[in-house]
Formats: C-alpha cells, sequence, structure tokens
C-alpha cells in the first residue's frame, strides 16, 4: 500500500500551512489477491467466476455453499474517512495491466461493505445479495467495475465513509483466455479525505435490471431495452453516478418518472471499427435515451488494449433530485447480433441524502 | 390531541399492523414480501438462443461431441435392505415458498439460525411499518428537524435495537465520526441512545416527532457500560 498527499503543488505548501482546517486530499493505492486464473482450454477460457473475498466466519462458510470463497485480506485504503475517487484496475503480478492483449478480462468486480446494508437490496430472503447481507450482517455494493474501469470521481465536497471498524470484500469474475495459467491482483488507487474535513456524506446506490441476484440478465438477439424500477425510500440529490454494460450495449440511463427528469444517461464507447459495437439499424436512441458510441476520448490504458471490447462509460454528476415516493426507472439499452442469459445493466450512484435517521428510516 | 395521545395512538395503530406482519411469521412469508422493488422487461424476450460466451472467440472452439450413443442397460444389483439410503428429507415447510436456490441455501444453515434471522427480518419490516405510520400522522419533514441537529447527526450512524412488534429500547451508535459535535460532546460507538430529553427512543413511530422538538440543544442520553449517562449537547 502506498500513500502520497496530492492536495496541493509543492510551491504551494507554504501557503497551505496559514489556511486552517484545510482539507487534505490523500491517494492510496491498494492491492488485492493474488488471484490464480486457470489456463483458457478447448472448452473456452479459465475462469474464475463469482468468487467473494473477505468474507469470514459463519458468513464466508454460509456464502462458500454457493460461491467460491478466496482467503486473502481486503484491506481499506483508509479509515475514518471520505474516500472521493476511485480508480480501478486489474494488473499480473509485475504490474503490467491485464487486459485482452495479454489475454485476460476483468469481467467483473463488486466491491463490498460487509457492516452496511444495502438500500436496494436490504438482508432478507428474496435474492442471493439479500441472503447475502443477512448472512455476513452487511452487503452495502458501494462499487463495481467491469473491464472498461470507470472512474468514480465525486464532485468536490462530497465522499463515500468508510468506518474504523468497515470489513470490505468483493465479488468478482474474471478470464483468461491465454494457454498458460495467470496470477492478477485487483489494484485500486483512491483519493479520500480524513474524516472532520467537512465532508458531505454520500450513500452507494445499486440499480440492476437483475436488482438482488447474480446481475446477469436473459437479453434476446436485436433491440432491447430492459427496465427495472425503484420506488425512492428516501429523498436527496443524486450527486454522482455512472454505468456497465456489456459488448454491444447502447447505454444505460436512470431516469425520474415521476419528476420526467433523465438524471443520467452513461454510454458505452468502442474503438473506431469495433466489431462489439451495438448491431442493427437505429441503436435505440431516442429523446428520452440519447445514445452516442463513439466516446472513446483518450484512454490510459490505451485503446489497442481492449481489442475492440467496451473500453468506455461515461459517468454524470447530475445534482437531481430525488423524493421519497419518486418511481426511478434504469433503461439498459442493448443491440445484440445474438441472445444471451448473461447481459448486465448496472448503475452505482451516490445519493446525497435529505435526512435518514437510520439506514432506512428516512424522510 | 396531546403528544401523549398522538403517542398512543400512533402505538395502537402500529401494533395492528405489525402483528399483521407478524402473523405469517416463517421464511415463506418474508420471502416474498415486497421491498417496492419492481422489475419489468421491455420487449418480449426472443425464443432462447444459444449463448455465445463474451470471450469465446479468443479461444479455440470445442471439438465437436460425439453423438450420443444409447447405453447398454446397466446389470441390475439388488441392494440388501440394511444398506436402503434413507428418503431425503422433505424441506422444512417455512422454506417452500421461498426460490429455490434460496430455499437450498437456507437448507444448510440450522433451523435456530434460520428463525434468528427470520424473527430479526419480521421485527425489521414491522419496525419500518411503524415508523412509515409515524411520519406520515406527524407530517414532520426533514427540514422541521433543527438543520444543526440533522447535520450533528449525520456523522452518527444509528443501528435500532428492535424488539417484537417493531419497538425497540433504543438505537446503537454504530460509529460516530471523528472531530463531529456528537463525539465531541462526549458519545461514542457502542452506546445505545436511549432518550432525548425526556421523550424515552422506544418507538419508531415517535422518532420524527421527537427528533423535530429537540431544538439545537438536547439533552441526549445513552446507556453505556450498564448505567444511563446524559449529555447536553449545544449546536448553536
Amino acid at each position: 500500500m502506498t500513500t502520497r498527499t496530492i492536495g496541493a503543488a509543492l510551491g504551494m505548501a507554504g501557503l497551505l500551512l496559514l489556511v486552517a482546517g484545510a482539507a487534505q486530499a490523500n491517494e492510496t493505492t491498494v492491492r488485492w489477491g493474488p488471484i490464480e486464473l486457470p489456463a483458457a482450454g478447448p472448452n473456452g477460457p479459465g475462469q474464475v467466476e463469482n468468487e467473494i473475498a473477505g468474507a469470514s466466519g459463519f458468513g464466508e462458510w454460509l456464502v462458500g455453499l454457493f460461491q467460491s470463497t478466496a482467503d486473502y485480506p481486503v484491506p481499506k485504503p483508509c479509515s475514518d474517512c471520505y474516500i472521493t475517487g476511485i480508480r480501478p484496475n486489474l494488473v499480473l503480478e509485475d504490474g503490467t495491466t491485464a487486459n485482452f492483449n495479454n489475454g485476460t478480462m476483468l469481467h467483473h468486480v463488486v466491491n463490498v461493505n460487509y457492516d452496511r446494508p444495502d438500500i436496494t437490496c436490504r438482508p432478507g430472503f428474496s435474492g442471493l445479495i439479500n441472503l447475502l447481507g443477512l448472512a455476513l450482517g452487511g452487503n452495502e455494493r458501494f462499487f463495481a467495475a467491469g473491464n472498461e474501469r470507470t472512474i468514480n470521481s465525486m464532485p468536490s465536497g462530497y465522499g463515500y465513509y468508510v468506518r474504523s471498524g468497515d470489513d470490505w470484500g468483493l465479488i468478482y469474475h474474471l478470464m483468461n483466455m491465454s494457454p498458460e495459467p495467470k496470477t492478477v491482483y485487483f489494484e485500486y488507487t483512491f483519493t479520500w479525505e480524513p474524516a472532520g474535513s467537512g465532508i458531505q456524506r454520500t450513500r452507494p446506490m445499486w440499480l440492476d435490471i437483475d436488482q438482488c441476484d447474480d446481475s446477469e440478465a436473459e437479453v434476446p438477439a436485436g433491440y432491447s431495452d430492459i427496465t427495472w424500477d425503484w420506488n425512492a425510500d428516501r429523498s436527496g440529490y443524486m450527486v454522482d453516478i455512472g454505468g456497465h454494460v456489456h459488448d454491444y450495449g447502447i447505454s444505460i440511463a436512470f431516469r425520474n418518472e415521476s419528476r420526467g427528469d433523465n438524471i443520467c444517461t452513461s454510454v458505452a464507447g468502442y474503438a473506431p471499427g469495433s466489431p462489439y459495437v451495438p448491431v442493427g439499424p437505429g441503436a435505440g436512441t431516442d429523446a428520452t435515451h440519447p445514445a452516442s458510441w463513439n466516446t472513446v476520448s483518450t484512454d490510459p490504458l490505451g485503446i489497442a488494449n481492449y481489442m475492440g471490447h467496451i473500453s468506455d462509460m461515461t459517468q454524470c454528476d447530475p445534482f437531481s433530485r430525488i423524493r421519497k415516493g419518486n418511481t426511478t426507472r434504469l433503461h439498459t439499452q442493448i443491440n445484440r447480433p445474438d441472445a444471451t442469459d448473461h447481459d448486465m445493466g448496472i448503475m452505482i450512484g451516490f445519493l446525497d441524502e435529505d435526512y435518514c435517521i437510520t439506514n432506512f428510516w428516512c424522510f | 390531541m396531546t403528544r401523549e395521545n398522538r403517542r398512543a395512538a400512533l402505538r395502537g395503530r402500529g401494533r395492528g399492523i405489525g402483528l399483521a406482519a407478524l402473523a405469517g411469521v416463517g421464511l415463506a412469508g418474508l420471502g416474498i414480501v415486497g421491498l417496492g422493488l419492481v422489475r419489468s422487461d421491455g420487449p418480449a424476450p426472443s425464443p432462447p438462443v444459444e449463448e455465445v460466451p463474451e470471450a469465446e472467440a479468443v479461444v479455440a472452439p470445442p471439438p465437436t461431441a460425439p453423438a450420443p450413443v444409447a447405453a447398454p442397460p446397466a446389470p441390475t444389483i439388488a441392494r440388501p435392505e440394511a444398506e436402503a439410503l434413507p428418503e431425503p428429507e422433505p424441506p422444512a415447510p417455512e422454506l417452500l415458498e421461498l426460490e429455490p436456490k434460496i430455499a437450498a441455501a437456507l437448507e444448510n444453515v440450522d433451523p435456530e439460525t434460520r428463525a434468528r434471522w427470520a424473527r430479526e427480518v419480521a421485527r425489521q419490516q414491522a419496525a419500518q411499518v411503524r415508523f412509515e405510520q409515524g411520519l406520515e400522522a406527524s407530517q414532520v419533514r426533514a427540514r422541521d428537524v433543527d438543520a444543526r441537529l440533522r447535520d450533528a447527526l449525520r456523522r452518527v450512524e444509528l443501528v435500532p435495537e428492535l424488539l417484537d412488534g417493531g419497538l425497540m429500547t433504543g438505537l446503537r451508535i454504530q460509529s460516530i465520526e471523528p472531530g463531529s459535535p456528537l463525539a465531541e460532546a462526549g458519545l461514542r460507538a457502542g452506546d445505545l441512545l436511549v432518550r432525548i430529553g425526556t421523550e424515552r427512543l422506544d418507538d419508531p413511530a415517535m422518532l420524527p416527532r421527537v427528533l423535530a422538538d429537540a431544538g439545537p440543544e438536547p439533552s441526549l442520553c445513552v446507556e453505556r457500560d450498564g448505567g444511563e449517562l446524559c449529555r447536553d449537547v449545544d449546536l448553536r
């Protein structure tokens, strides 16, 4: 784990000392792993599918009944602090980014806080994620990444609070298309500020077309607009939100139907000439779902590494109002050449709540 | 209506619904209680088509499977009566209406734990009903709670210690942000917040009104180490 302060240029340091109480932004990089990926074989890629890390005790035993478990720890970048930015990555042992160019794929990873309940999948018996919350004591999904590795950056003054007692975990699916086994690690860089720095607390909201299960949905060939509704049980402002779809995905949008407000459309980006661009005439763009998949601009990993697969999802800082009782709707637009049973449509937003007394007793 | 009358009325109404919520107790009932989540798919799905794994194009396709050949009939071996396997136990009745994979996972959980979980979920549902009723009856909004108190409480995470029927013994301080007003007042993680002023925090239905009436100088009382400790918090 490496930590460095990036609050200001060195030349400004003297000036900053004069500003009492000025917040310091810190940057910490953590590695989680190792994860051993089997070699690809005649039946397909080597995979570690829906493995869970960071669980312990009885919860680990229960989860192990239907998922594989990993025994490496998942340390946090900081405690009693506010995370203000997350840059996810998957790397090989030597630190090289693991991507399609070297035969690996970060199919997905979900970051979970086992000490807080997920507000859209309350611990209970309805689905796997609910049950996970009962078994482990908490199931708050606060971040996720696909191979496009979208960077989260909260608007200034907002953050996700990390308690000293929080236990973190991961749920992930990784693939190896190369003929030799590979060892990989998650490598995340967090930007954060300490408690007491006046950051406004936000609540992560997981929105998913397969909401409380394994996030994998059946999607037919051709154009689909798959929706999922959430009746808001709290009021607040959505300050930050981004999405994740698979190849052939056009976009994923979150709308407040009660207020007629398009909160965010997160659009998929593909390299020019990509064979995975949504197919068919008319990709479904309409007034409420503006879509344009040519969003690839600059990518630190290099577009070539994606080999035409989805490489970007746009993100929004909408500051949109949601009132308790509003009907909100997720729209996932896909135009596939074939059907599948494991497409995804996920958004994670961060809500600045008006006020909740507990996790669920909200105004 | 006086505050005590309101409290009694809310208790009566809440209890009725709380009991109703508990009437069907058991995992079966709990498993199908909606949480306000609705999924609707847009277009009608096409007939199932064999999927193509995302990364399959990168690896060699699997060899074609040989055509199935009828297996020869297995020789009949009489199993001695003493070695006969017992019939599998039917699933517990309360698991029958759950989604099959959830029920299957829960079958591996000892009945005591299952019952504890079911009780906890039932309590949470009953408490949620009570809270929402109290909110509606009181017409209190977030803005009715003193902004300084609200900001101070946002730096504290509270988890209710629930009883059957959705009542509670208090709100456990799960975490408290270092340097925040309530931490400065001497409250700490692990304390059980039991009173604000003279109002006991034993009913979720009363919380909106209690908070709205608390003002910027509340006296917060917690249980700690078997005793009660009160702190006057000046948020002005």
